[in-house]
């Protein structure tokens, strides 16, 4: 499959990246190869191929949903690039 | 240090020689091996192995802990959370990282009175298959210092195989346990899927992850399968292990796919692959050729569902929760794009982009849900093999390990080489990578064995898989 300037502008976007722009002609021609890859697939006869798409397993017996771990805010909030007292920061976003 | 994990253990529990002087000799070892391997992110302070040593030490003489593994050292790939110990994942994205808490199964070795020694190096995210895609640089083969290691738990495979640690834990999605230790003359033991717990493991693609171990012999893999495999309400995928049933008395039958005469092997490879199976046919074993149905599909079904599970997966990368995060953003949308391009690794990005791709809706159909039912195909492939068969045995790679560079500039050549082992991670099957010899030029070649389940695997067909 060819990948347009456009095609690719909107899977970047999709995925929250912004490609620069001499990162885009490789971008395209790796997402081209790579879907050539998966091209392969439509030459398998999926009609009888299994309905089920599920997990591999079935889930076990998920557990109650009560909180159970502990407060960890202090620790997570160490891991945070700026957080700030009780909370994360993000650029202004309401103008 | 080059003792196995289950000699050492026996000796620390006589009082031969005690925990300390384990980490001593493995701190030795690195210091002498490590300039030219490159195994590590992170070797521990070692005054805090030092310490974990001695408590060890004190547990088994109290005993306190007196698992076959007490005091013996052992390292951690580096995309499984270790409290306060920083965790990359091999990428800079989380370079600064450090878990508020420890991933379940290194809990368990921890428990047990294994002495935790560092962190190894990965492909950035596991994704790849040669430990290159790291941002802490590559690490090398210890057979041939301009080879790779395989990967994507590359360094975990390298550390054992020095000698650094007496085994360690790695991760396998689509190989990345089995390969590195085919490439590094170790063996490679991915357990089914759901077997043991994936808490504290950084997801890549959760389907397919398992918690894996790489050791010097089935034994010690054995060891620590058995520390591993529990239930941990932490994991809602978590199963008991399946036990693999075979009539007593009767001999084993090992399955060779047929389509792998076909296949692009190297001929060394493949000759190691006949003579393993000609010693098989000498000990009594029933070894004959069959058709595995869909081979040709399993590459191209691996690659589209591992990055639609990554791309969504690693949306949690947005620079503000944790994570690198770009300077001076001036929207949200700035500060999450910059973020993910400057801290993700191109690898990476390709497959975000490629799991983006099939995963949206005009595309979606075709690929990504065209790969989940022949996924449900595949399964049932195997589960017919293992109905007339005990073991597959199979290549771990179509070639020795590679020189470093070899997919620098066409890293999807690359995935081609994964052909042996997505097939049991997609069927979520126990797979093993075992050494049965080398090439002319000194580089260790393993076989692959895929099981029906890890639970009876040793006691029923493990001491029969002794390759000298």
């Amino acid at each position: 499959m060819k990948i347009t300037d456009e095609m690719l502008e909107r899977v970047a976007a999709l995925s929250g990246l912004a490609l620069p722009a001499e990162k885009k002609d490789k971008a395209k021609k790796d997402l081209e190869e790579m879907l050539a890859l998966s091209d392969r697939l439509s030459a398998f006869d999926t009609a009888e191929a299994a309905e089920e798409t599920g997990p591999v397993l079935a889930l076990g017996d998920l557990r109650e949903d009560i909180v159970q771990n502990p407060d960890g805010k202090e620790a997570l909030l160490k891991n945070a690039p700026d957080g700030r007292e009780e909370g994360l920061t993000v650029p202004k976003w309401i103008s | 240090m080059d003792m196995s994990a289950l000699e050492l253990g026996k000796r620390i529990r006589e009082g031969k020689t005690d925990a300390v002087a384990a980490a001593k000799a493995a701190l030795d070892r690195i210091r002498e091996k490590e300039e030219n391997l490159g195994a590590f992110i992170c070797v521990l302070p070692e005054e805090t192995i030092l310490k974990a040593a001695e408590d060890a030490q004190r547990r088994i003489e109290s005993k306190e802990a007196l698992s076959p593994l007490a005091g013996v050292p052992f390292a951690v790939k580096d995309n499984l959370c270790v409290k306060d110990c920083p965790t990359t994942c091999g990428s800079k994205m989380l370079k600064d990282y450090v878990p508020a808490y420890t991933a379940h199964a290194v809990t368990r070795l921890l428990d047990a009175g294994a002495v935790l020694i560092g962190k190894t190096n990965m492909d950035e995210f596991a994704m790849g298959s040669t430990t290159e895609t790291s941002f802490y640089g590559a690490t090398k083969n210890p057979y041939d210092p301009l080879r790779s290691p395989g990967g994507s738990s590359g360094g975990s495979a390298a550390a054992v195989a020095a000698g650094e640690v007496s085994f360690a834990l790695g991760t396998d999605t689509g190989g990345s346990v089995r390969q590195p230790a085919s490439h590094c003359g170790i063996v490679g033991f991915k357990p089914g899927y759901g077997t043991v717990s994936r808490s504290g493991l950084i997801a890549y693609a959760s389907s397919l992850d398992v918690v894996g171990v790489l050791a010097k012999d089935l034994a010690d893999a054995e060891a620590v399968l058995n520390l591993l495999m529990d239930k941990d309400p932490a994991d809602m995928t978590g199963v008991e292990a399946a036990i693999g049933e075979r009539e007593d008395g009767k001999p084993l039958r090992i399955g060779v796919p047929k389509s792998l005469r076909e296949d692009p092997m190297d001929q060394e490879v493949r000759a190691l692959l006949m003579k393993t199976a000609e010693e098989w046919r000498e000990k009594g074993a029933e070894v004959s050729e069959f058709d595995l149905a869909l081979t040709e599909a399993f590459v191209p079904v691996y690659y589209t569902i591992a990055t639609a599970e990554a791309s969504s997966n690693l949306e949690r990368y947005d620079g503000v929760k944790y994570g690198h995060r770009a300077q001076n953003a001036g929207s949200i949308t700035d500060l999450t794009e910059r973020s993910r391009e400057e801290g993700f690794g191109e690898e990476v990005k390709r497959r975000i982009l490629m799991g983006t791709f099939v995963l949206s809706r005009e595309y979606y159909d075709a690929y990504y849900r065209r790969a989940l039912r022949l996924r449900a195909a595949i399964r049932r492939a195997y589960e017919e093999a293992l109905s007339s068969y005990d073991l597959l045995l199979t290549p771990v790679t179509p070639s020795p390990a590679p020189l470093l560079g070899t997919f620098e500039k066409s890293p999807v050549r690359m995935y081609a080489d994964d052909l042996y082992t997505v097939g049991p991670s997609l069927a979520g099957l126990p797979a093993v990578s075992i050494p049965v010899g080398k090439t002319r030029s000194g580089l260790p070649v393993g076989m692959q064995y895929v099981v029906k389940g890890s639970a009876g695997f040793f006691d029923d067909v493990s001491a029969r898989l002794v390759h000298e």
